[in-house]
């Protein structure tokens, strides 16, 4: 494979590319779904192919192929030239790229058990256990339960002397109850955490535990009362946290999107230079990017140009500090090197800059969540994922959960339905009064991130611990919604 | 690689299996995409993968596999991995067998100029639509992108059947200081996209937008365009399962062949439109048709998969790939001339659910908000949320306009539609 790699450098070079890369890459992914007592989908893929990227007349082109053949590396390197060349009648400027010293290396994630060599009637088995436990309780009317297993072989070799080799695993499961009832249906899920770790990572002891809490929840949900629409204190646990901060700090930190790249589809962001040093948050907020984060979603020891996982501020104490970057982009703000977040989904994609694993950092004194809790008179206390949506400049947010209770004097007072939070980026993060402390910090992470054009999924972690906001607006989705004026 | 050695190879990975049941599909995908932005291409790419799909059950017991590549190596690998995962998986009480053998219809094939698109052509039209801007002041970004799919499927009863299906689109964002607009044009045929015309109708409406004003949230009366109803439809489809409603939980639970919205929404899928066409076939090989989904507002079907369609005693209504809401010979132009004062928005951005069980949905507007003053956009407008259900939208319609082709997440003809109170909740910056 090494030898194809550098066949295609070479013949890129040779007929004019003044830089060249090439990944081959190997995927291997299970992904298995139980739907109530039936297994519905077990499905094993597998994906190899090689992607050559080049620079030539000063413009980027890329050609990808599944062939692995000499052949085929001399084509694809050959047509990768050819799309630069149309490229560069096209361009304001050549593409300068951050300097980034060449090396050598591996780099593999931690994997105590092999998720591969696990006997598919065991993976298969836990589901259906998790399925059957759920519909087990009284008032669930439908149960599934899902698990994914991937893994990613990479080479990647550039006529900058780079020549690296990975081997990252990722695995995830969870499952969801439905309770149908009341003239409604509610749903109510658990996740472990995504992690580039074995099948170690899916604790069966773990997953079996949650499973009449969750469905108890789900019944309960259904004679909850509607969110009142006002303005109260939320204290939001570390998987509701995730998702805000993947889409109010982690895009909008993304510098492709805001130097303009992403105008047409992912959209731009407030975040721009000048705002650097600017509030972002209150002081109780620091967001580091950390792509050495052990079993992180997006720890893979390098990016796609080659560039070694860092760790960097985002907001320091509420203080914007930095981006998410990849070479071309960190050249063009003058930065010195790219901290690495330049990342591609398939042989057949394109790098382009991704969210890191992105984390908001605990609190510096001791704080539980029940303590924050019984700290807040009047609030609400959201669990889990649900709605999320955000303006193409990263600012006006609405979000959801998968489970939420009203919080009266401290204490918890029963669940809410239709739950959902609106505000603005740097007022939301500016109101958070209260962070806990490191006991209570837990990686979660987001699987299926799509950016780009054609769009290109991605993963990474996104760790926090149960944090308060203050006065925030709740409860407008619904609120004042007449129903249907009927058909005309 | 042509059909016929497309369902050759189909063939041979069902000769290699020796399980009950086999369904094999292969699909070869070549695809091309030139983006730029800040008037400049920034990223230009062309790939070919290909892909063969192996379903194999032992009784009831059914393992998939995928790999890249037709060798005879990879026939093997696919067969090996699906007959491993299958000798072990617990019985599926779904399963079907494969289907019989079928006549498919005659259905429009992927364009040859389409396939025939090579990167410098789309860098050429890159360059004529940043041109026809002709205004160094504005920044333009977008896509010009081409994909051509090959699919052939074989089954060990003897079914087998091939498509090509070919989509092409150019699309603009036009920035200007304070204000963006956006166009696309989507055909199977590249020959029908002009990016010039696409470049100058965004260039438009960044100018018409400049400045825009603080528009409080409330409920308006609005023309929503093409690509906005496209939207909106495709989350009312995604949710429109016959197994979810008849489960209870779904927003159509016992709605099929009551009225559902106005008497003046049709939606059918029609498989022969030359633009978007459908395909001949589905996932397991059963032909595929032209389907009614809400007839003179009355809703006739819901998606129903091949299992729950046999269980039920149902027509089997599978996911569809190009949809037409019927409209009139209206233009927008027209409808917004009708239009005292509302709001005239030209897409939704990030819609998510809100409430599945009452289809509400949030998202916001995005490139192109102008308030209509005396039938005119008089200006445009800062940015704004809404929380609102296509339920509600489509049952509050004024009037419907000419259907453009639109392609997205679903694709197809959608009209522009005059609305009244749609609500919008919250505003932003910008």
């Amino acid at each position: 494979m090494r030898d194809l790699a550098r066949l295609a450098i070479d013949e890129a070079i040779r007929r004019g590319a003044t830089y060249a890369d090439a990944r081959i890459l190997r995927f291997r992914r299970q992904e298995l779904r139980a739907e109530d007592r039936r297994l519905g989908s077990f499905s094993d893929a597998e994906d190899v192919g090689i992607g050559v990227r080049v620079l030539a007349g000063g413009a980027w082109g890329f050609a990808g192929s599944h062939e692995l053949t000499r052949e085929e590396a001399v084509r694809v390197a050959a047509e990768a030239v050819a799309v630069a060349r149309a490229s560069a009648t096209c361009t304001k400027r050549e593409v300068v790229l951050a300097p980034e010293p060449a090396r050598t290396g591996t780099f593999a994630s931690e994997v105590r058990v092999d998720p591969f060599a696990v006997d598919p009637a065991d993976k298969a088995g836990l589901l259906l256990e998790l399925t059957e436990g759920l519909l087990a309780n009284t008032g669930i009317r439908k149960a599934s339960a899902w698990m994914t297993l991937r893994r990613a072989e990479r080479l990647f070799l550039s006529s900058e002397g780079h020549d690296l080799e990975s081997d990252v695993t990722t695995t995830g499961c969870a499952y969801t109850a439905t309770a149908v009832g009341n003239g409604d249906a509610r749903s109510r899920t658990f996740e472990l955490p995504p992690r580039t770790l074995g099948y170690e990572n899916l604790d069966r002891a773990r997953l079996l535990a949650e499973v009449d809490r969750v469905a108890a929840q789900a019944v309960e949900h259904l004679t909850a009362p509607s969110c009142p629409e006002a303005r109260l204190d939320l204290v939001l646990d570390p998987h509701n946290l995730a998702l805000t901060i993947h889409e109010s700090v982690g895009h909008a930190t993304e510098l492709d999107r805001v130097l303009g790249y992403e105008e047409s589809l992912a959209g731009r962001s407030f975040a721009t230079p000048d705002f650097l040093g600017g509030a972002y948050g209150s002081p109780e907020i620091t967001f580091v990017a950390d792509n050495t984060l052990p079993g992180g979603l997006a720890t893979h020891g390098f990016d796609d140009e080659g560039v070694e996982g860092q760790r960097w501020d985002i907001v320091r104490e509420g203080v914007f500090r930095g981006y998410g970057t990849g070479r071309e982009v960190a050249a063009e703000l003058g930065m010195e090197r790219s901290n690495g977040t330049c990342r591609a989904d398939h042989w057949s994609s394109i790098p382009i800059v991704r969210i890191p694993n992105l984390s908001l950092m605990p609190g510096q004194r001791p704080l539980t969540p029940e303590e924050l809790i019984a700290d807040t008179k009047d609030g609400i206390y959201i669990e889990g994922r649900g709605s999320f949506s955000i303006d193409q400049m990263r600012v006006n947010f609405q979000f959801g959960g998968d489970a939420a209770w009203r919080i009266k004097d401290g204490r918890l007072a029963g669940m809410l339905k239709n739950v959902t939070y609106q505000s603005m980026t740097t007022e939301f993060w500016g109101s958070c009064d209260a962070v806990c402390d490191e006991r209570f910090w837990v990686p979660n992470g987001v699987l299926q991130c799509g950016k780009g054009d054609p769009v290109q999924i991605s993963q990474m972690t996104h760790g926090a611990a149960t944090a308060r906001f203050r006065g925030v607006k709740v409860g407008g989705a619904v609120g004042g919604l007449k129903p249907s004026t009927g058909v005309v | 690689m042509d059909t016929s050695a497309a369902i050759e190879i189909c063939r041979k990975a069902v000769a290699a299996s020796e399980s009950d049941d086999v369904l094999a599909v292969a699909q070869v995908d070549q695809d091309g995409s030139t983006r730029f932005a800040n008037n400049a291409i920034t990223q230009n790419v062309a790939s070919r993968s290909g892909k063969l799909r192996v379903q194999v059950a032992f009784g009831r017991r059914r393992g998939v596999a995928t790999v890249t590549g037709f060798d005879d190596a990879s026939v093997r690998q696919a067969v090996a991995r699906a007959e491993a995962i299958a000798r072990l998986a617990p019985e599926d009480t779904e399963h079907l067998p494969p289907v019989e053998p079928a006549r498919y219809r005659d259905l429009p094939q992927g364009a040859a100029s389409t396939a025939a698109a090579d990167p410098a052509r789309r860098a050429d039209g890159v360059a004529r639509a940043i041109a026809a801007i002709g205004d160094e002041s504005l920044r333009a970004a977008g896509s010009y992108t081409t994909e051509n799919v090959l699919m052939a499927f074989a089954n060990s009863r003897a079914a087998e059947g091939a498509f090509t299906r070919s989509t092409s689109t150019f699309t603009t964002t036009v920035v200007a200081p304070t204000s963006s607009g956006w166009a696309r044009e989507a055909s199977s045929d590249v020959d029908d996209l002009d990016p010039e015309r696409v470049a100058r109708r965004a260039r438009d409406f960044a100018r018409l937008g400049a400045e825009p004003r603080e528009v409080p949230p409330g409920e308006y009366r609005v023309v929503l365009a093409p690509a906005a109803v496209a939207e909106m439809l495709t989350f009312l489809l995604f949710s429109a399962q016959q197994k979810d409603a008849d489960e209870g939980h779904s927003a159509f639970a016992g709605k099929r062949g009551t009225k559902l919205v106005s008497d003046r929404v049709t939606l059918r899928s029609v498989l022969d439109d030359p633009a978007c066409p459908g395909v001949p076939f589905d996932q397991h090989g059963l032909p595929s048709d032209d389907i009614d989904w809400i007839v003179d507002g009355e809703l006739r079907h819901l998606m129903t998969s091949r299992y729950w369609a046999t269980h039920k005693g149902l027509p089997h209504t599978p996911y569809p790939l190009t949809v037409r809401m019927e409209g009139s010979d209206k233009s927008v132009e027209e409808l917004i001339g009708s239009v005292e004062r509302g709001l005239y928005v030209t897409r939704f951005w990030y819609t998510r659910f809100v409430d599945p069980m009452a289809l509400l949905l949030t998202g916001m507007t995005r490139d192109g908000l102008f308030l209509i003053e005396d039938g005119k956009l008089a200006a445009g407008a800062r940015h704004l949320r809404y929380n609102d259900s296509p339920l509600r939208v489509l049952s509050n319609i004024v009037d419907l306009g000419r259907p453009e082709v639109v392609h997205g997440y679903l694709s197809g003809r959608f009209p522009p539609l005059v609305v009244d109170g749609f609500r919008f909740t919250s505003s932003t910056s910008f």
